[in-house]
């Protein structure tokens, strides 16, 4: 869906983008990973031409980004930045509905449309539609942001450090509710993020970048158990293991309860991370599984925890 | 729907009823001759109480008109001037601009008027001429202050939107900068409306007629004829552009 060719940029002498080749296949989440000044946002930038590179192509559904004119192209791209960037002079509706407006959508079409991006981001019209960016948290207005660049329905998504600026909890929030859209609208996602715990908990595929290079390009799981370069290890450091266990669903490891229920539990949905937080925290050595009533279904134990962490 | 939209919308607006009565208010006590000329006399008991050629509400509306009109042109000039210079497009003439508009307001207006005066003739229109060139400077500085202060990421993001340059001018940066913009309009009007005092030094009408006159044979109840009605007219304006400031931007109020 978005592939990309040998793109450099300079700005003067310094090259922010040093030859970027990768492709992004439809319906995927792709996470641009990497330290302060790699050069995520340029590459992301160069999709929607904010950038230009000074190399190399940028295909968006196998076309060259420049034969379009730049409006159109990026009328048709969502676009989520770091910053948020609402326009402060527009309620939060004016806001959502700006790109279907640039499209010449019908005003009740557009109107219509804009509530249900804001329901589907959970913020309720009859609350926020009228208010002002403003009066709005951290996290409603990224939400706000998220709306906005779902409102015309584009099929790729560009989204810089979309839950940066929240605190941890609001961040986490965000990122389930992010999962649950993507697992329904399956949009084509380029992810900015210098968080590994964010990347890997979102990714279908982390492109992990360094000084304007791609250093690995892989699902998380590879990413983890198999780091490529000396780099990519150094930045993945010592939390792997755990992240690993982020990635596993616990629905593989549950064995049978044979009598005894253990006293702590966490719910079929988790991944085994939690599992093994719990355990940590309570100090016990199972822990029960429960489905959506709350009956125990199974138990988790320690050891498999640890043998699917170290798993190679 | 409808009703709730025109409902917000003379809510909206509803600032503006109280300015509308007091302008209405002000010309009334203008047209009340007599009040103007019990108080001046008791004030200055030994002159003529009361510039008899010409009653004051006369005076009042001609000044009006001539600071209208001297506005409306600062507008036309001043607001396509420093938003063409903003742009790139423009960029080259911006110190040139700056520096002209700036040489406009540092000019003695009493030396603009003589020296409009070969070129415009008497009355009325010269006095606009100098005028504008006196009201210029805050209009464009604050039009290009304000259109320089919008915020990075919102340029940015309107852009990652898909506005065309062009319609973020219009549709965001404008709208951005207009608090600004506004206070740039202000207080050239006030400086329009007080300085327009000087329109009779060659040969315009306005509120100034009773004071040159007065200055002229030495009657302080012609001076403060003409001084009050301008101080009086100097503030509601002030007051009315702050209560337009507050509908036309009703994103930066803050909301009970
Ligand atoms: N317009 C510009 N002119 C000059 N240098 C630039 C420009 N834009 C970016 N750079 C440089 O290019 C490099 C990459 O910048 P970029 O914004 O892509 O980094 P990033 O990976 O997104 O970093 P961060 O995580 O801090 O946002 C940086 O060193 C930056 O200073
Ligand atoms: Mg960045």
């Amino acid at each position: 869906m978005i592939r990309f060719e040998n793109v450099v940029k300079r700005y003067g002498d310094f090259e922010a983008l040093r030859g970027v080749s990768l492709e992004v296949a439809q319906g995927q989440v792709v996470v641009l990973l990497g330290p302060s000044g790699c050069g995520k946002t340029t590459l992301l930038r160069t999709v929607n031409r904010l950038v230009e590179p000074s190399e190399g192509t940028v295909y968006l559904g196998g076309e060259d980004v420049r034969r379009l004119k730049p409006e159109e192209l990026r009328r048709g791209i969502g676009y989520v930045i770091q910053s948020i960037g609402l326009f402060p002079h527009m309620s939060v509706l004016e806001n959502v509905l700006v790109v279907p407006r640039l499209l010449g959508w019908e005003r009740s079409r557009r109107e219509a449309r804009a509530r249900e991006m804001l329901r589907l981001v959970g913020l309720e019209p009859a609350v926020f539609a009228s208010r002002y960016p403003r009066e709005l948290s951290g996290g409603q207005a990224q939400r706000v942001g998220l709306a906005r660049a779902l409102a015309a329905d584009p099929a790729v998504l560009l989204m810089d450090e979309p839950f940066g600026a929240v605190d941890p909890p609001t961040r986490e929030r965000l990122q389930d509710e992010f999962l649950r859209l993507q697992a329904d609208l399956k949009k084509t996602v380029l992810f900015v993020t210098h968080d590994l715990e964010e990347a890997v908990k979102l990714a279908d595929r982390i492109c992990l970048m360094n000084h304007g290079k791609v250093e690995q390009y892989d699902e998380p799981e590879t990413l983890l158990r198999d780091p490529k370069t000396p780099f990519v290890r150094e930045f993945i450091g010592p939390s792997r293991t755990l992240l690993r266990l982020s990635r596993i669903p616990l629905k593989g490891l549950i064995e049978p309860l044979n009598g005894k229920v253990p006293a702590a539990s966490v719910p079929l949905s988790a991944m085994a991370r939690e599992a093994f937080s719990v355990l940590l925290a309570q100090g016990a050595r199972s822990v029960a599984v429960t489905d959506e009533q709350g009956r125990a279904v199974g138990q988790v134990r320690l050891e498999t925890l640890l043998r699917v962490a170290s798993e190679d | 729907m409808l009703e709730a939209r025109s409902l917000k919308r003379s809510a909206a607006i509803a600032p503006l009823v109280a300015p509308v009565v007091a302008w209405g208010l002000l010309m009334g006590l203008f047209a009340y001759q007599d009040l103007w000329k019990r108080t001046l006399a008791a004030l200055f008991p030994n002159q003529t109480p009361l510039f008899e050629r010409q009653t004051l509400l006369n005076l009042a509306l001609e000044h009006l008109a001539i600071t209208a009109t001297a506005g409306l042109f600062v507008l036309l000039v001043g607001l396509p001037l420093a938003i063409w210079v903003a742009r790139p497009s423009g960029a080259a003439f911006r110190p040139l601009v700056e520096n002209l508009v700036a040489v406009g307001q540092t000019f003695p207006p009493v030396a603009v008027l003589s020296l409009a005066l070969p070129f415009v003739g008497f009355g009325s229109n010269g006095a606009i001429l100098a005028l504008l060139l006196y009201g210029l400077l805050p209009v464009v500085r604050n039009t290009l202050e304000g259109l320089a202060a919008v915020p990075p990421d919102v340029l940015e993001a309107a852009s990652g939107m898909g506005y065309s340059p062009l319609q973020r001018l219009w549709r965001v940066e404008i709208p951005l900068a207009l608090p600004v913009i506004l206070s740039g309009i202000r207080t050239s009007a006030v400086l329009i409306l007080a300085t327009a005092t000087l329109a009779p030094l060659i040969g315009g009408g306005g509120l100034g007629v009773p004071i040159v006159a007065g200055l002229a044979v030495n009657n302080q109840a012609f001076v403060s004829e003409g001084a009050i009605a301008v101080a009086l007219l100097a503030v509601l304006l002030d007051w009315t552009f702050a209560r337009l400031e507050a509908v036309l931007t009703p994103w930066r109020a803050i909301r009970a």
